[in-house]
C-alpha cells in the first residue's frame, strides 16, 4: 500500500515537471525547445528578444503562477473541508474569496465614481488591485478567526462564514450600480481569474511568498489527522481545539486571500482536489493528502493553464471555465468508480 | 488486585451556562468509582446521564461541588494530561471515510507520538494488543465505513485501549447494537475491568444487561440524589423495584431483573413442572392469562405433562400438542 502511494506520488512529481515544460513549449508563438532552454538557462544572446519575452515575461511567469496558485488552493481546500468536516467546504466557502472581490469592488468601482477609472491606470492600478484583495481577503478572515474562537460549532461557522459572503456580494452589487462601465468590466475580468495576469516583478514576490506558505501548513498533518475524528475525540487525545482551528483556518485563509489576490477567484480547484486525491489514494491520512493535495493540485493547474493557451482558445477561454470542465468529469470519473471498488471488497 | 477510588464526585451540580443564566440537570451528586469494577449508570431520558459523562470527561465544567480524577480536581488537569488518564467513547457518528479500522486504533496513540504522529515500534505493539482485545484482527484492514456498528464499535474501543488510559468512559457503547452485540461489548468490558485493572464507566439504557454484568449500578433519576450499589444489593434494600414506578414494569426480585407487567384478563391454574410449564407460564401470562389464579376465581386447570398441556374445563379435557395450539384451544 505503501510503496503504491510512494509510486503516485512520483507520478505526480514527473507530470508537474512535464506540464511545466509544456507550458513553456506551447502557445501561439512557436518556439522550438533547444531554444527555450537555452533562453531559460541565460544564453538566449543570439535568440530574438521577442522569443525571450515571451519565454522569460509571459509563459514562464504564467507557469509558475499556475503552479504555486493550484496548489495553494488545493492545500487550503483540503484543510477547509477537515477542519468543517464538510465534503463541499472550498476556499471560497469561507467568504473569502468573497472578502478578496470586495476589496477589489471597492478600489475598482469606488475609485470611478470621482471620475478616475482606475482601470486606466495601467500598472500603479494593477498593484492596487492586489493590495485591495488581500487587504479584503484577510479583514474577512481575522473576522472568522475572531468569531471561531467564539463559537462552538463548526456549522455555525460555516453559515456565519456563507452569511459574510452574502453581505460582501451584496455591497459589491450595490457598488456595481454606482459606477462607470468601464470599471464595472475591469472588475468583472479580474472576477474571471486568470494566471496570466501576475507580471513579471509580482511573480517573484508571489511564488516567494507561496513557497514559504506552503511549506508551512504541512506541519498541520497531526493536528488535521486528529481534526478527522471531530471535536470531542480530538479534545480527548489532548488536541487543543480552538488553538487547531485557528491555526488551520489562518493557513488556509492566507493562502487563499494571496492567491486570490493575484490570480483573481479560482473557482473549483480547491475543492476538487481534495476530493480526487482521496479517491486516488484511499486514505484519510494527511501526511499523504497533504503532499498529494499539494502536486495535484499544481498538475491540474498547470494542465488547466494549458488548454486555456492552446493556439485559438488565446484569450478565449476563462481559466474558471477551463478548471470546471475538465475538472468535474475527472472527479465524478474518481468517484463514480471507486464506489465500484467499495463494492466490490 | 487491590481495589482503588479513581473517582469522587463531592456535591457535584452539573448541567449548562447559556448567556451567564445555570441550567441545573443534576445536584448533589456524590459518589465514587472504582477501578477493577465496571460501573453502569442507569437512568431514563433526560435524567442527565449524558451531561454526567460529558463532565466527568472535562467536555463541560461542572457548575458546582468538585470531581477528583487520581486524588487530583479534574479542572486542574490540562487537556494534555487528560489524554493520558481519561479515555472516551462517544455517541458521536464519526462520519470517517477511507480510514481503516487499524488507522483508527493508531489515532488512539496521537498522545504518544511526536509532532507528525508517525509511529513507533512500540506504538505500533500498543495498536496490535489492542486490536486482539476486541478481536477484530479480521477487521484491522477494513475500511470504517464498511463496519457494521457493533463492528465500528469494537474498533472504537480498541482506540481507547490503545489510548492506554487508566479510566475509559463510554456513553452508551451498546445503543444501536443487536442483541448479541450488546452482551459482547458489555461482557468485552466486563473482562477489561478484570485483565487490566481499568475504571470503566459507562451509561446505557440497556436495564437487563447492567444488571446482569455490572460490578456496581448507578441511579440517576431527575431532582433524585444519586443511588449508587451492586445490582443486588440494591435489588434486597428494594430500590430497583420503585425506580421505575409506572405501569407495564415490573420488578421480580427472585431473578433481581425488570419484567413486562401484563394485565390478566382471565386465569387458570397451572399445574406440573420442567421446561415446558416455565414456557406455559410465559405464554399466559404474554396472552394476560394470569397462570397462577387461585381456586376461587377459576373453573379452568391447564396440566402440563411431559409431552402435552390438557386443559379441564366444564368437565371435559382438551389436549394440546404445542404451545399455540393451547393458546388456541384456551381462547375458544
Amino acid at each position: 500500500m505503501k510503496r503504491r502511494w510512494i509510486g503516485i506520488i512520483g507520478l505526480l512529481v514527473i507530470a508537474v515537471v512535464v506540464l511545466g515544460v509544456l507550458n513553456l513549449l506551447i502557445g501561439t508563438v512557436e518556439i522550438p525547445f533547444r531554444s527555450v532552454v537555452r533562453i531559460l538557462f541565460g544564453e538566449g544572446a543570439e535568440e530574438s528578444e521577442i522569443r525571450r519575452n515571451i519565454i522569460l515575461k509571459s509563459r514562464l511567469p504564467q507557469a509558475l503562477t499556475a503552479l504555486v496558485a493550484g496548489a495553494g488552493l488545493s492545500v487550503s481546500g483540503l484543510q477547509m473541508q477537515t477542519v468543517f468536516r464538510n465534503p463541499l467546504a472550498g476556499p471560497s466557502v469561507l467568504g473569502i474569496s468573497s472578502g478578496a472581490s470586495l476589496g477589489v469592488a471597492l478600489v475598482v468601482l469606488v475609485s470611478g465614481i470621482g471620475g478616475h477609472a482606475l482601470s486606466r491606470l495601467g500598472y500603479v492600478g494593477s498593484l492596487a488591485l492586489t493590495v485591495s484583495a488581500i487587504i479584503g481577503a484577510l479583514a474577512v478572515m481575522a473576522l472568522i478567526a475572531l468569531i471561531s474562537q467564539k463559537v462552538k460549532g463548526n456549522v455555525t461557522l460555516l453559515i456565519i462564514g456563507v452569511m459574510i459572503g452574502y453581505v460582501a456580494n451584496a455591497v459589491i452589487g450595490v457598488l456595481k450600480f454606482f459606477s462607470v462601465e468601464e470599471d464595472i468590466r475591469a472588475y468583472v475580468i479580474w472576477g474571471l481569474g486568470s494566471f496570466a495576469r501576475v507580471s513579471g516583478n509580482q511573480v517573484t514576490l508571489f511564488v516567494t511568498v507561496m513557497a514559504l506558505l506552503l511549506p508551512l501548513s504541512m506541519l498541520l498533518v497531526k493536528t488535521l489527522n486528529l481534526l478527522l475524528l471531530g471535536d470531542h475525540y480530538a479534545r480527548n487525545l489532548g488536541l487543543d481545539i480552538r488553538r487547531a482551528r485557528l491555526l488551520t483556518i489562518g493557513s488556509a485563509g492566507v493562502s487563499v486571500a494571496i492567491v486570490t489576490a493575484y490570480c483573481g477567484p479560482i473557482m473549483f480547484l480547491g475543492l476538487a482536489v481534495p476530493h480526487l486525491c482521496r479517491g486516488i489514494f484511499s486514505t484519510s491520512d494527511h501526511r499523504i493528502l497533504m503532499p498529494a493535495s499539494l502536486l495535484m493540485g499544481a498538475v491540474l493547474a498547470l494542465f488547466c493553464n494549458l488548454i486555456a493557451r492552446m493556439p485559438g482558445f488565446e484569450g478565449v477561454l476563462p481559466i474558471n471555465s477551463v478548471t470546471a470542465l475538465i475538472g468535474a468529469p475527472v472527479v465524478m470519473w474518481v468517484l463514480f468508480r471507486k464506489r465500484k471498488n467499495d463494492l466490490n471488497e | 488486585m487491590k481495589r482503588q477510588e479513581t473517582i469522587r464526585l463531592s456535591g457535584l451540580q452539573i448541567g449548562y451556562c447559556v448567556r451567564n443564566e445555570e441550567h441545573v440537570v443534576a445536584e448533589r451528586l456524590d459518589a465514587s468509582i472504582s477501578n477493577g469494577e465496571l460501573t453502569c449508570l442507569l437512568g431514563r431520558n433526560g435524567a442527565g446521564k449524558s451531561t454526567l459523562l460529558r463532565t466527568l470527561a472535562a467536555f463541560q465544567p461542572p457548575l458546582g461541588g468538585s470531581i477528583r480524577l487520581l486524588g487530583r480536581a479534574l479542572t486542574a488537569y490540562s487537556d494534555r494530561e487528560l489524554s493520558h488518564l481519561l479515555g472516551v467513547v462517544l455517541t458521536d457518528k464519526c462520519d470517517l471515510t477511507n480510514m481503516t479500522a487499524a488507522d483508527l486504533v493508531a489515532m488512539g496513540r496521537a498522545p504518544y507520538t511526536g509532532f507528525w504522529g508517525a509511529l513507533a515500534a512500540s506504538d505500533r505493539q500498543e495498536i496490535d494488543r489492542a486490536i486482539a482485545a476486541v478481536g477484530i484482527e479480521s477487521l484491522a484492514g477494513r475500511k470504517i465505513q464498511t463496519l457494521s456498528d457493533g463492528e465500528r464499535q469494537k474498533a472504537m474501543i480498541a482506540k481507547v485501549l490503545a489510548q492506554q488510559t487508566p479510566v475509559i468512559l463510554l456513553d452508551e457503547p451498546t445503543a444501536f447494537l443487536d442483541y448479541p452485540s450488546k452482551v459482547e461489548i458489555m461482557q468485552l468490558l466486563h473482562r477489561l475491568t478484570r485483565e487490566t485493572g481499568k475504571t470503566i464507566f459507562l451509561s446505557t439504557h440497556d436495564l437487563e444487561l447492567a444488571l446482569q454484568i455490572a460490578d456496581r449500578i448507578w441511579l440517576m433519576k431527575r431532582g433524585e440524589p444519586l443511588i449508587t450499589g451492586t445490582p443486588e444489593d440494591l435489588s434486597i434494600d428494594g430500590t430497583l423495584a420503585g425506580f421505575f414506578p409506572q405501569q407495564g414494569i415490573a420488578f421480580d426480585p427472585a431473578t433481581g431483573l425488570f419484567r413486562i407487567r401484563n394485565r390478566y384478563r382471565e386465569g387458570v391454574r397451572l399445574t406440573g413442572d420442567g421446561l415446558l410449564r416455565a414456557m406455559a407460564e410465559k405464554a399466559l401470562r404474554r396472552v394476560g392469562i394470569d397462570p397462577s389464579a387461585s381456586d376461587e376465581r377459576t373453573e379452568t386447570t391447564v396440566a402440563v405433562a411431559s409431552d402435552r398441556f390438557t386443559i379441564q374445563r366444564d368437565g371435559s379435557a382438551v389436549e394440546c400438542r404445542s404451545i399455540a395450539e393451547l393458546l388456541d384451544a384456551l381462547d375458544r
